[in-house]
């Protein structure tokens, strides 16, 4: 079996986001970036499923990103994952999911082997947008199950687990499929500092837009045009006094302020 | 008395243990090469203090006297032995100057039996604590027992010896009185019979030393031959202070160990402690995490590490010895990984709260929290296993600089509208405030940060802080063996302190203390570091700060390891304490150096507490709410810490035992509060 991971580089979800001048970007001087969480779980799953004993021959790291996501790719060779591949062009940039998820598609279509099993978070945690798995899996047309909480596979047959409001649901597909992980699915793990080493080792290729024949004709179908801070939260307002004068004051507060009694 | 038998003998009891030492002495240089011949002349005089003047022993009562007599019984009748294996040869054979008509034998007879007579006195104690009182932090072996019997025989034996001879030479020496005495009511014996009792005497003595000898190398009392050199050999740097592991990329290139997992990855030194334990249970019974029943026990630690060691001492004398004591190879032995189910349990190593009473404890000065902290380098940083929680302090610290990833933008919001200035903002400042994580970000540990800035205004201290600049010491990643992130934040934060040109640094928190103290120095950061106890204690002494508002309160200080045993800070917080007007400072059973831990240290903050009856706080609360409930009762009682983990360690067991109305407080908190701020 050959399992390709999709993995993004994100902030961390701890930064302080600042909107840059252009107000079409955050500032990214001095911002901390980390594996989109999400992410985590599909690399880490890969590694679990061939340190459980699956027949697992290859796993790849792919991601779309500027210079500096070759270090999430570091993090998942280090975390286990055998070679890595990043696709990287400022030409290729964008917001736009599904316009990203059909060059990734063309990028996998390019790979000398197919993947039985394609692993990715079910959303990255700076744009939440959840479209690059369920795209891709079009674009490659093959099955799809989202947020996936537990997998078993046993040959070609692989048994998801989600949880949906107030149930579970099992789901079987065939492979190859694209599964796109949650958070309990598994715990990712801390890389030793000798994986961290040989990471460092592990091949890591770059494909630029020349590399993709036919990306040109891939087009955006959206566009970023604004992003704004949101508004800032009001303060709480106590209301102070001995206890007949706050339940007179909190009443008058709700009808005249608030205006919701 | 017969040469040939004395001969045999003493080839025999020589011979044996010559072999044994020497097995002894290749295992021990199996390990890294370790120098530790720094220093001579303090060596010499803490061995001359603490192994030949047994200064330790007071500290624990009787059976510390009891083993000064016995010890320097020991001493004294060295030369009596030699004497009688001398006298194996030649019966009148007193080492030449040693004669009972000599003077220096006359002064020697009476030193030789009154130190058999205390010897019994002391072996007498050892036996009621072992046989009687049976006290638990003992190893109750036959072991044990037998050897209070040979040493009991052998000074009996010796007595009885001179008593026969008197008696059947009829040359009373009075001056040997314990023998004279005895000698009185054997006269009426028949001669047949005493010199029976004489041989009998005179070989037992001079035989059951041999046999004592030979015994040492395979028990406890080993430590008689090697307390001297452990207490010789040991470590002079600052107790704080953990041995770096330097080049860590190259190591990991060469597949050299990153921390100890292998019997052999333990440097002479380590395994010369081993040897040296004398199983007296001293370590556990003061250890915070023993005291409430986790896995740990300092004691058993050392005794499964020698008994490895031992077990595996065919295999180990096997390997080629011209390639012993080389570092480079990864371990050379087979044998089981140390950290496992079998022998060292990980949990046991994750209960450690590196407060180091174990080490301030022992008698022969046996290190634990450096064996702990590379055993824990092995599972972190070569396994990658180690309690769930520290993922998130580690990923914090990688990502944010703190262990809770806070923005680090926010680390000034404790100082908003009081007056503190960052280095970029002044660079003229006298003194960096280092802040640390918890005063930065931790709710109550802010107040302290406050006070103390105010403080430090009011008395006209011209500071600055860090602010966003500053970044954890790695005090905790250190500690839990993530000796990787913490070299990282080590160099980041000495680059960032020498870019400004600190020379000297004021601390709120013990283990930024120590860390920028004792650490920091291995990475190139060398600076004046205080505690702000002291700065403060200094001020209150020089009238720069003056607490007259009154403070009517019993309180009992809790000492911080990081501050009381690792640097030997504490009579500053007393000071201060015992300067505000109203309060009276009361002591808790454990204290000062015997304080017990908080039960935060070593990276326990971050993490769970590993199992056992009791939490470590809530003992440690125990203690110190009797001594406040003891006490007669005034305007009300507080704890005092100044340490923000202690503080919140307190305060949650505090809570446990639902005594809210006891106050919880930094010393600087009543100091600020005392000086009307
Ligand atoms: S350092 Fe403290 S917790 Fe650790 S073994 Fe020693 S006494 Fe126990
Ligand atoms: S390590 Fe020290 S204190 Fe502990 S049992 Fe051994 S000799 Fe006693």
């Amino acid at each position: 079996m050959r399992i390709l991971t999709i993995v993004k580089q994100v902030p961390d979800s701890n930064a302080t986001i600042k909107i840059a001048a252009s107000g079409t970007a955050i500032e990214t001087a001095g911002l901390k970036l980390v594996m989109n969480p999400f992410d985590e779980f599909a690399v880490e799953q890969a590694i679990q499923l061939r340190e459980k004993g699956q027949p697992v021959e290859e796993i790849v790291a792919l991601t779309i990103g500027d210079d500096k996501a070759a270090e999430i790719l570091r993090t998942a060779l280090a975390m286990g994952a055998d070679r890595a591949l990043h696709v990287c062009d400022p030409t290729l940039l964008s917001h736009d999911e599904v316009y990203l998820a059909e060059i990734l598609a063309l990028a996998i279509q390019k790979q000398p082997q197919p993947f039985d099993l394609i692993l990715t978070g079910k959303q990255a945690i700076d744009m939440d947008a959840g479209e690059i798995g369920p795209a891709l899996a079009e674009f490659l047309n093959r099955p799809h199950v989202g947020a996936v909480v537990g997998l078993e596979i046993s040959g070609k047959q692989l048994k998801a687990r989600r949880r949906v409001e107030g149930a579970e649901e099992y789901m079987e597909v065939e492979l190859p499929a694209l599964l796109t992980c949650e958070k309990g699915l598994c715990e990712p793990r801390y890389p030793s500092l000798p994986n961290l080493m040989k990471a460092k080792k592990k091949p890591l290729d770059t494909l630029k837009a020349a590399d993709l024949p036919g990306v040109e004709k891939i087009s955006r179908r959206s566009e970023l045009v604004a992003m704004q801070p949101p508004a800032a939260r009001k303060g709480c307002k106590f209301v102070e006094g001995e206890p007949a004068q706050m339940a007179k004051e909190l009443v008058r507060l709700l009808r005249e302020e608030a205006k919701v009694v | 008395m017969s040469p040939l038998f004395m001969s045999l003998m003493l080839l025999a009891g020589w011979g044996i243990f010559i072999w044994s030492a020497k097995r002894r002495w290749v295992l021990m240089n199996i390990g890294p090469a370790e120098p530790r011949w720094d220093q001579p002349g303090r060596r010499l005089a803490l061995t001359l203090k603490f192994a030949i003047g047994q200064a330790r022993m007071p500290r624990y009562g009787w059976s510390g006297v009891a083993h000064i007599l016995v010890f320097s019984g020991f001493l004294v009748l060295l030369l009596r032995s030699l004497i009688l294996w001398g006298r194996g040869y030649d019966a009148s054979f007193n080492l030449f100057i040693f004669g009972p008509e000599q003077p220096l034998g006359m002064l020697y007879a009476i030193f030789k039996d009154t130190f058999a007579l205390l010897v019994i006195t002391g072996v007498l104690i050892f036996a009621y604590y072992r046989g009687i009182k049976k006290l638990p932090r003992l190893t109750h072996t036959t072991e044990g027992m037998i050897i209070l019997v040979i040493i009991f025989t052998m000074m009996v034996s010796d007595i009885l010896y001179d008593a026969a001879h008197m008696v059947r030479s009829g040359a009373y020496h009075r001056i040997e009185y314990a023998g004279y005495l005895l000698s009185g009511l054997l006269k009426q014996a028949p001669d047949g019979g005493l010199a029976i009792l004489e041989q009998l005497g005179f070989w037992m003595h001079s035989g059951l030393v041999l046999l004592f000898l030979n015994l040492l190398p395979y028990s406890k009392h080993f430590h008689i031959i090697t307390a001297l050199p452990n207490v010789f050999f040991q470590n002079l740097q600052p107790v704080g202070r953990l041995t770096p592991i330097h080049d860590m990329e190259g190591r990991i290139e060469r597949e050299e160990p990153l921390g100890t997992s292998q019997i052999d990855h333990l440097h002479w030194k380590h395994l010369l402690d081993l040897y040296t334990c004398t199983e007296c249970g001293r370590c556990s019974d003061m250890c915070p995490a023993n005291r409430t029943g986790k896995l740990l026990s300092p004691k058993h630690l050392t005794i499964h590490l020698r008994d490895h060691l031992y077990s595996h001492q065919k295999e180990v004398l096997q390997l080629d010895s011209s390639t012993g004591g080389d570092t480079k190879t990864p371990s050379r032995l087979s044998a089981a990984p140390l950290v496992s189910n079998e022998l060292i349990k990980p949990e046991v190593l994750w209960a450690c709260t590196s407060c180091r009473a174990c080490e301030q404890e022992c008698p022969v000065f046996i290190t634990y929290v450096d064996k702990i902290v590379d055993m824990r380098r092995h599972l972190v940083m070569e396994r990658s296993e180690f309690p769930e929680q520290l993922q998130n302090a580690f990923r914090g610290l990688e990502s944010s600089g703190n262990p809770w990833s806070y923005p680090p933008d926010s680390r000034l919001e404790w100082a908003e509208g009081l007056n503190v200035s960052s280095a970029a903002e002044k660079p003229d400042f006298d003194i960096l405030y280092w802040v640390g994580c918890a005063p930065a970000f931790d709710a109550r540990a802010k107040q302290t940060a406050a006070a103390f800035a105010k403080l430090l205004n009011h008395a006209g201290i011209n500071f600055a802080v860090l602010g966003r600049e500053e970044t954890c010491t790695g005090d905790a990643a250190r500690r839990a063996g993530n000796e990787f992130l913490f070299q990282m934040l080590a160099q980041q934060n000495v680059e960032t302190l020498n870019r400004y040109q600190v020379k000297k640094i004021v601390t709120t928190c013990p283990h930024c203390f120590n860390t920028l103290k004792n650490e920091y120095p291995d990475f190139g950061g060398k600076y004046e570091v205080v505690h702000h106890t002291d700065l403060l204690a200094d001020l209150v002494q020089h009238g720069k700060i003056k607490p007259t508002q009154s403070i009517e309160q019993n309180i009992t200080y809790h000492d911080s390891c990081y501050l009381g045993r690792y640097n030997e800070v504490y009579d500053a917080p007393r000071e201060i304490l015992r300067a505000i007007p109203g309060v009276q400072l009361v002591e808790p059973e454990l204290t000062r150096d015997r304080g017990m831990c908080c039960g935060a240290g070593g990276a326990q903050m971050f993490k769970e507490e590993e199992h056992g009856q009791l939490r470590v706080n809530q003992e440690r609360t125990r203690q110190l709410l009797k001594v406040l409930d003891e006490a007669p009762q005034r305007g009300g009682c507080a704890v005092a810490t100044a340490c923000p983990f202690c503080m919140t360690m307190l305060s949650d067991g505090l809570n446990d035992r639902e005594r809210s109305e006891v106050q919880q407080l930094d010393v600087v908190q009543l100091l600020a509060k005392s000086t009307g701020l």
